[in-house]
């Protein structure tokens, strides 16, 4: 049985390690509530683009894709995985989740050469373990919000398709749902799938220089906003993961604390007795 | 005559949200007005100022090049990247100016869609220093 200065040391322990979870949800959630708003100031640029491409490549279409990146490559030898994981752990099963599911991607091509495009230091490590092909790790996700650096992703993924290299390119992360769940999907980016039809206004509209150079301009922005829109759901999802992690450690903490409260209760009424014993031992004794 | 209702919109957020008689912008091809009842158009934007004229005085924002919905009744732009004047930063337009001729120079070739994005960057910073001043 531990002695009652054993316990105590544990509690103090356990209670500064309550602490510590208890600012990290803290911090959690007010970075969540900040992911969650640059997610939502992306959703009318997004949602504008795709209603433009989809518009643009209808009227274009016939039997051959308008663009290049609309055009599916007749045969599938080398996929392109960009895998989104976290930086930091400490957020659950958010990373584990994600790593399982593009390994299980990679898995599921079979014969098909996969070349996965780490990005999160978590991502990137896991990788390091030779899953598969890493052609160019893009390095941790957090500063990967600016604009230069999503440019220089879509760059190499649309680079590696256009010359051939890569004929299909998906994107693995957890895509927020809500706050307490976050989903590791799959989503498809190249080639590009418009769905849709011309609008009835397209007829009238003037574009400007024509639409072939506007569906040249529209379609790699388009990809950046995807690729901008999943690594800002994979952030919000991560924060909203730690926040969760974080939320259930403290929980768990004042548990512990609790039972230990009682343990050091217990062995202190134990050595009260004792010595209580011992005194009216001692008192017998001397009659 | 009604006003022109003149959104700006950017991947970080709406910029701009204004009602303007009338708006300029740099197009891909030259700058080109708008004014109320103007035929549907989209317009390929390079990088520059838009500038607009309020109730309440003219007003101007730059733009990293875009794309420009030109309705009826309203503008709605589609920027990659937009600034107010008084948030203009001078040493960062000085260093993407720098960056679009470093990227020039090191590529010996380029597509025309890298080509008209690093113009439309080199216009978006030139126009910031222009007003920036010395």
């Amino acid at each position: 049985m531990p002695s009652l200065k054993d316990i105590r040391k544990r509690i103090s322990s356990v209670k500064n390690t309550q602490k510590i979870t208890k600012a990290m949800k803290l911090v959690s959630a007010a970075k969540l509530r900040r992911a969650q708003d640059a997610m939502l100031q992306l959703r009318p640029y997004a949602a504008k683009h795709r209603e433009m491409l989809e518009s643009l490549a209808a009227q274009l279409g016939g039997d051959e894709a308008p663009h290049p990146l609309l055009q599916a490559h007749d045969e599938v030898k080398r996929v392109g995985v960009l895998a989104l994981s976290s930086d930091r752990g400490m957020c659950g099963a958010f990373n584990s989740q994600i790593i399982k599911r593009t390994q299980q991607y990679v898995k599921s091509r079979g014969d098909v050469a996969v070349a996965v495009y780490p990005l999160g230091r978590r991502m990137v490590t896991a990788m390091e373990k030779g899953v598969a092909e890493v052609p160019e790790a893009f390095g941790e996700i957090i500063p990967a919000t600016s604009t230069e650096t999503i440019r220089h992703i879509t760059d190499t993924l649309v680079d590696g398709f256009l010359k051939g290299e890569l004929d299909e390119v998906v994107i693995v992360s957890n895509r927020f749902r809500s706050a307490i769940s976050q989903e590791a999907a799959v989503l498809p980016l190249l080639p590009v799938t418009p769905e849709g039809e011309a609008d009835e206004v397209g007829g009238e509209m003037i574009y400007e220089p024509d639409q072939t150079a506007l569906l040249q301009y529209v379609v790699p922005r388009y990809i950046e906003v995807q690729i901008r829109q999943a690594i800002l759901e994979s952030i919000a999802g991560e924060h909203a993961a730690r926040m969760n992690a974080m939320n259930n450690a403290t929980d768990n903490a004042s548990e512990m604390i609790g039972s230990l409260t009682l343990q050091m209760n217990r062995a202190r009424q134990a050595a009260i007795t004792t010595e209580l014993m011992e005194i009216i031992g001692g008192a017998e004794a001397l009659k | 005559m009604a006003d022109l209702k003149l959104e700006i919109v950017t991947p970080t957020g709406k910029v701009l949200d204004t009602e303007a008689s009338t708006i300029t912008a740099p197009g891909a091809n030259g700058q080109f007005g708008v004014l109320p009842d103007h035929r549907p158009a989209l317009v390929m934007l390079g990088g520059g100022a838009i500038t607009f004229e309020t109730k309440s005085g003219p007003g101007k924002v730059f733009i990293r090049g875009g794309v420009a919905e030109v309705r009826m009744d309203g503008v709605l732009v589609l920027a990659d990247e937009a600034i107010k004047p008084e948030a203009v930063d001078r040493g960062e337009a000085e260093a993407v100016l720098k960056a679009t001729d470093k990227a020039f120079a090191a590529h010996d070739y380029l597509d025309d869609e890298r080509v008209r994005r690093l113009e439309s960057d080199r216009a978006y910073a030139e126009s910031i220093l222009k007003v920036a001043g010395h």
